[in-house]
């Protein structure tokens, strides 16, 4: 299994490839268990515009690629935070209502 | 009369629909609907595979069988044998289920988080509209590689 260091590593150079078209500045990496208890990685890719959802699932597979190069097999997710990304929202639920 | 659509056509419909600017509760709900949509999407896919998709066929006892052989835990060790890795659509597919398949569970059991701003939810229905794109379209020899390794899943590793 690859550690921290080159995780970030694949996934930072992955992100570059593909979104710095939409001004990527940076990731969040987090490597959490999944609902059914097996470890996933988490990445959130910090844009200055919002890419297609085809950018976003490229540059899951080329993670994913990667890591099944290294013989790791965790199921990787990538999501997009932007400028703007909660705009719209003009909800009057409470945000602690369960 | 118009043509009759597929339960996971329907449900990206209906998640697309319950999108909404003023309730973080339908949002969960469009998020669930739309992994429920790939789910189906899968599991009609395999099943079409063994009994093709004739009205006799969709009486048989068998063919709910076999759609119902498709599970939520083994999603993922299925897209993790290897013919499923090697396949470039297939693995696409898999990505896109799992991410929505774990999205899906937050939306439906994590309390206290406003986890879906109109923008956010609409893009996971994105994603689960090019995973049902790709199953629509994969190729027959994929279609049965896909059926196999999903349903057969105990014996394919």
């Amino acid at each position: 299994m690859l550690k921290r260091n080159e995780v970030e590593e694949i996934v930072t150079s992955v992100l570059h490839e593909h979104l710095d078209g939409n001004g990527f500045s940076g990731s969040d990496i987090l490597i959490e268990d999944d609902f059914d208890g097996e470890q996933m990685v988490f990445v959130t890719a910090h844009l200055e515009k919002q890419a297609d959802v085809k950018s976003l699932v490229d540059s899951m597979v080329g993670i994913r690629n990667k890591f099944l190069n290294a013989e790791d097999d965790r199921f990787i997710s990538v999501r997009q935070k932007y400028p703007g990304i909660n705009d719209g929202m003009m909800s009057d639920e409470d945000e602690d209502d369960a | 009369m118009p043509k009759s659509k597929h339960m996971d056509e329907r449900l990206i419909e209906i998640a697309k629909e319950t999108v909404s600017e003023k309730s973080w509760t339908a949002n969960r709900r469009a998020v669930s609907t739309a992994y429920y949509a790939v789910f189906h999407a899968l599991a009609r896919t395999c099943t079409e595979e063994l009994f093709g998709r004739s009205k006799d066929a969709k009486n048989l006892k068998e063919h709910d069988m076999v759609y119902r052989q498709l599970d939520h835990t083994s999603l993922k060790s299925a897209f993790n044998n290897t013919p499923m890795q090697e396949n470039e659509t297939i693995k696409r597919i898999g990505l896109l289920a799992k991410e929505l398949q774990n999205e899906r569970h937050k939306a439906d059991y994590m309390p206290r988080r406003k986890l879906y701003p109109k923008k956010e939810c609409e893009e996971w229905i994105s994603k689960a509209d090019e995973a049902r794109d790709l199953i629509n379209n994969l190729s027959p020899p994929d279609k049965k590689t896909l059926a196999i390794y999903l349903i057969f899943k105990n014996r394919a590793s």
